[in-house]
């Protein structure tokens, strides 16, 4: 190998120094070839260790490199009003409140399944390692069973997540008509002629739309309050919806005058339109309509014939309306089409689940369990075995020994890896994405069946759009997103510095 | 431990080492014995509770097994009276891969597995030679000051949310592939540069590679990256494993470094560094954020090796009489709103135009489309009308296009079309009702049209329309295996079929848990491979 990497290079050196003493020739070749072999082998290495440096230094420079675009992106996008609104068709008006509220929901409860049931099969599989033949055998079983639920792509745990919370494996109906509910009440919605929205229970989601007859009770649809309503027929009521188009054709007509013979302006135009409304007999207060009215009566102080009539027209609708709530507000004809709606309580629950936040945040605490299994298996490990053979010499029973002496002595790590368990869980977004879809939502989750969006999740909402000002924004909440993590990480380093402190 | 014998069924030595001695008084001892009762109670019952923790992991496994087969068995048996089942000679042996094409569907799964592959080649491209040279360099070369400084940012590397790796290679690496910052005008069929709807001469990418918006070397880059730390660590640790004894006898024969590192302690980590390596394929053959949001969600068309071209059939076939299905073997039709950001489709003068059908869901409507009137048009008004998937008409809209004055000659008119409401209410959805799939059809004309259906707020769907963009997208699809190109994944195909509702989706739903079960499998057997070569080689110098 030596002698082959020398050969070519030597060659024409020893046809220079064939002149001189054979003698010298020898010694001065056998030095050349050392020296030239060791030149080469030393470009080798020196080469290589460049090329390995700068290997090296690239993934630093990726990792300056990412960082730095996006927040050069993303930080002037970056304002409260961004962290407090809601997601919006307009980038410039677009935020980011319930994507933070969801990634903090599901957060949270992914951290209180997967703690306890993470850190309890990590005691199992440390502490309590079995001698006997089936039970040494599920205790590898299990600890085979975590490695390979490490690898697991996280898509996977999303349908999962699906299948078995949102779903129950379809052995309670649907979420629409859930086998078991409580915290909901289903309601039929009715209008008025008034334009009054009326609510009247209904048993479940899925019933038949109520028949409607003078004993039906009725409720308030904000405060849910009894409502008296006379349901009548449509023909009983013909009168009085005459009388109200005579009335409101009587007040157009006399405004109509007002604005186009007499070309009144401001206070003497209110007081000659107040005078027309009580004239015309209307009903409804004045006040109501008139921020709408006076506007629209401006504009059409210059205007006559085809055009005046249609601006008044314009004027009129909200009048209608208003008139009309006034004279019947309470009247509901039989033929009225219902609504079907609900009224949630914050402690809503339901068999299935559905796609809510309880099963994002389940599903979440299938994919970091893994991770905290292991990383807690790591930390009670590095626990030192004379610390436990104390404690059980002292007449301590196993379990007195795990909770006093074995688990305040690995709490560092096992927090370590809980903390980097949640950052993982901050940042997953295709679990996810499986379990709540791309949804528009502009409010925070009132209770754990609600939809939901998370953090993730909405900055792949603006990254997969094609305008550049939604990536903008985008960018503005990777770096939340960034911050949110470094905050996690940070503690992480702290609790290690500082149970390495004593040692 | 071994001081220590104890087994899960419960019977801790704690209990056993109650003493019993004689001089104790008799109530003492049946106060102690009492409390060894209810210890050993305790106990059992924590040991329990632990072993509900170990069974619970198991489940997990189990439910997932459970709820991959039962839905892929599903798909491949069929649903009596809604959908025929697939055979999985079909599944495995087909090369045709078009589930969303409603009339012409075909679930041969390989397009998505070669979208797979792709990915995973150009990531463990990079992070294969980048990972281990870095990890030689780290074992072998680098002092602790230097190593105790990069672990931690490998480490913040393989933190970063794949989502945010996304975004970067979507919105730097592909640019950066693209050399977007060298800008040229985009030039018509005829050498003419285009103006877009401002008025502005429209500029592009110099893209000497002829990358594409959306391609698959940029998402597997970002995919190397994300598994760089991966590949590194794991690689390192095997070196470290490597005896000392091992290096110190190649120096002593007189080995530099490098010849150290390449042919002692390289070859008897070889295995080690194996297992780093199919660990890192594991992780990239699940990826799903980068490869969602980079490579786009094209799948290859393998079939045109076989078959000719399914659109230019289409193109050739339309004589004004069939309109043309828009938006096929480009992007095919889909019920999720967000994917039809990307349907590219085209307008002929002689052929109506048919928006790519959207699913309204409950509280959303349509209100109004804004159509781009081509500059060269002379036509005075245009009409559009909502359809539903059995062509029926729900709602109807005219309006005429303003002439195009002398300012603005060369610009578009922009023309919004309002539906009137009645037909397509915001109303929830009734019990027991579906959601509505619907489309817009323009009637033919010569404009170039982009779309924006929009409902109150929300952006319900968007679609550029050009037609020479079109029919060079069906041209490239010719050639099947391209980097620069979009591909889909498996983990891109579930991502499309679960952004929307998935409640009224038949044979598309199945086939997804059926790609999802592949995609298991392969991990599976990855990771236990993985773990198994790890441990060999852990053993091998304990």
């Amino acid at each position: 190998m030596a002698t082959n990497m020398t050969d070519q290079p030597t060659t024409s050196k020893r046809a220079t120094a064939s002149q001189g003493d054979v003698e010298l020739l020898g010694r001065a070749s056998e030095k050349l070839r050392a020296g030239n072999r060791r030149g080469r082998r030393q470009v080798i290495e020196r080469a290589f260790r460049a090329v390995a440096m700068s290997a090296a230094t690239l993934s630093v420079l990726l990792l300056a490199w990412l960082l730095g675009s996006i927040l050069l992106r993303g930080i002037g996008h970056l304002s409260w009003d961004f962290l407090r609104g809601v997601p919006s068709r307009v980038a410039s008006e677009a935020g980011l409140m319930p994507a933070v509220v969801g990634t903090i929901f599901i957060c949270v409860i992914a951290a209180c399944f997967a703690i306890p049931i993470g850190v309890g099969t990590a005691i199992l599989l440390e502490e309590y390692r079995p001698y006997r033949r089936p039970w040494r055998q599920f205790h590898d079983f299990v600890q085979l069973n975590i490695t390979n639920l490490a690898g697991v792509p996280s898509l996977v745990y999303g349908l999962l997540g699906l299948t078995a919370f949102a779903n129950v494996f379809g052995a309670f109906g649907t979420a629409k008509s859930p086998g078991f509910e409580f915290g909901i009440g289903h309601y039929d919605q009715f209008v008025t002629a008034g334009g009054i929205a009326v609510l009247t229970p209904v048993d479940r989601s899925d019933a038949t739309p109520t028949a409607i007859n003078s004993t039906t009770p009725f409720f308030d649809r904000d405060t849910l309050a009894p409502m008296v309503v006379k349901v009548v027929e449509p023909e009983s009521i013909q009168k009085e919806m005459q009388d109200l188009d005579r009335d409101l054709e009587a007040f157009s007509a006399s405004v109509a005058r007002i604005v186009s013979e007499e070309k009144l302006t401001g206070s003497a135009l209110d007081e000659a339109v107040a005078r027309a409304w009580t004239e015309a007999g209307l009903q409804a207060d004045p006040e109501s309509i008139k921020s709408s009215l006076v506007p629209i009566l401006a504009e059409a102080a210059g205007q006559s014939g085809r055009e005046l009539r249609r601006t008044l027209r314009r004027a009129l609708r909200p009048l209608e309306q208003a008139e009309s709530a006034a004279r019947l507000p309470d009247v509901l004809l039989t033929n009225s089409v219902p609504n079907r709606t609900s009224v949630t309580s914050p402690w809503y629950f339901r068999i299935p689940l559905g796609r809510g936040v309880l099963t994002g945040g389940l599903t979440l605490m299938l994919v970091i369990l893994p991770i905290i299994i292991i990383s807690a298996q790591e930390s009670l490990r590095a626990v030192s075995g004379s610390l436990r053979q104390a404690s059980l010499a002292m007449g301590a029973s196993k379990w007195q020994t795990i909770w006093r002496v074995t688990l305040p002595g690995s709490i560092p790590g096992v927090m370590t890896g809980i903390i980097l368990a949640m950052s993982r869980a901050i940042g997953e977004a295709a679990p996810i994405l499986i379990i709540a879809g791309i949804v528009y939502i502009t409010f925070a989750p009132s209770h754990l069946m609600d939809d939901f969006t998370a953090l993730p999740l909405q900055v792949y909402n603006w990254a997969s759009r094609p305008q550049s000002e939604f990536h903008d924004i985008a960018a503005a909440g990777i770096i939340l997103l960034l911050m949110l993590l470094l905050v996690f990480n940070g503690v992480a380093v702290l609790i290690r510095q500082l149970s390495q402190k004593p040692h | 431990m071994a001081s220590n014998p104890a087994d899960a069924q419960g019977q801790p030595p704690g209990g056993a080492v109650a003493p019993r001695v004689g001089a104790e008084k008799d109530d003492l001892r049946m106060g102690r014995a009492k409390r060894v009762w209810v210890r050993r109670l305790v106990e059992g019952g924590i040991v329990t509770l632990l072993a509900g923790c170990g069974v619970f992991t198991l489940l997990i496994t189990l439910g997932i097994v459970y709820a991959l087969a039962r839905d892929t068995l599903t798909f491949f048996q069929g649903v009596p009276g809604k959908f025929e089942g697939v055979s999985p000679l079909e599944f495995f042996g087909s090369l045709h891969w078009s589930p969303l094409l409603g009339a012409d569907q075909h679930f041969g799964v390989w397009p998505l597995v070669v979208g797979t592959l792709a990915v995973t080649v150009v990531a463990v491209g990079l992070a294969g030679p980048l990972g281990l040279i870095t990890a030689i360099w780290l074992s072998e070369y680098a002092p602790s000051r230097v190593r105790n400084l990069l672990k931690p940012i490998l480490e913040i590397l393989a933190g970063v949310p794949t989502v945010v790796l996304g975004f970067f290679a979507l919105t730097v690496i592909t640019p950066t592939l693209q050399l977007a910052f060298i800008q040229r005008p985009v030039l018509d069929a005829n050498g003419q540069s285009l103006v877009d709807p401002a008025g502005k001469v429209m500029m592009q990418a110099w893209n000497p590679l002829g990358v594409e918006g959306y391609n698959v070397l940029a998402a597997g880059l970002a995919v190397g990256i994300l598994t760089l730390p991966i590949v590194t660590t794991l690689a390192e640790d095997a070196l470290r494993a490597v005896p000392r004894a091992l290096r110190e006898g190649s120096y002593g024969v007189g080995a530099t470094r490098f010849e150290t590192s390449i042919k002692v302690v390289f070859p008897a980590a070889l295995s080690g560094i194996i297992a780093a390596i199919l660990l890192a394929v594991a992780r990239c053959v699940g990826e799903t954020m980068i490869v969602a949001l980079a490579a786009g969600g094209r799948h290859v068309p393998l079939q045109y090796i076989v078959d000719p071209p399914l659109v230019i059939e289409t193109v050739a076939r339309a004589d004004g009489s069939t309109p043309l299905a828009q938006g096929q073997g480009v992007s095919s039709t889909t019920t999720s709103s967000e994917e039809a950001l990307r349907a590219v489709a085209t307008v002929r003068p002689d052929m109506p135009f048919e928006f790519p059908i959207i699913t309204l869901r409950g509280g959303e409507k349509l209100d109004e489309v804004d159509v781009s009137v081509l500059p060269t048009s002379d036509a005075t008004s245009l009409s559009a009308q909502i359809i539903d998937a059995k062509d029926n008409i729900l709602s109807e809209a005219r309006i005429d296009i303003p002439s195009p004055g002398d300012a603005d000659a060369n610009a578009h008119r922009n023309v919004s079309l309002s539906f009137p409401a009645a037909n397509l209410t915001d109303r929830p959805l009734r019990p027991g009702e579906e959601a509505r799939p619907i489309g817009v059809r323009l009637e033919s004309g010569d404009y170039r049209v982009r779309l924006t259906a929009v409902s109150g707020a929300v952006l319900l769907a968007e679609a550029t329309v050009e037609g020479e963009r079109f029919m060079s997208a069906v041209d490239r699809a010719l050639m099947p295996m391209d980097v620069r190109q979009s591909m889909q994944p498996m983990t891109g195909y579930l991502v499309q079929i679960f952004l929307g509702d998935v409640s009224n989706l038949g044979i598309e739903y199945y086939s997804s848990y059926a790609v999802a079960a592949l995609l298991f499998v392969l991990t599976l057997i990855l990771t236990m491979v993985g773990h198994l070569v790890r441990k060999r080689f852990q053993q091998k110098y304990e």
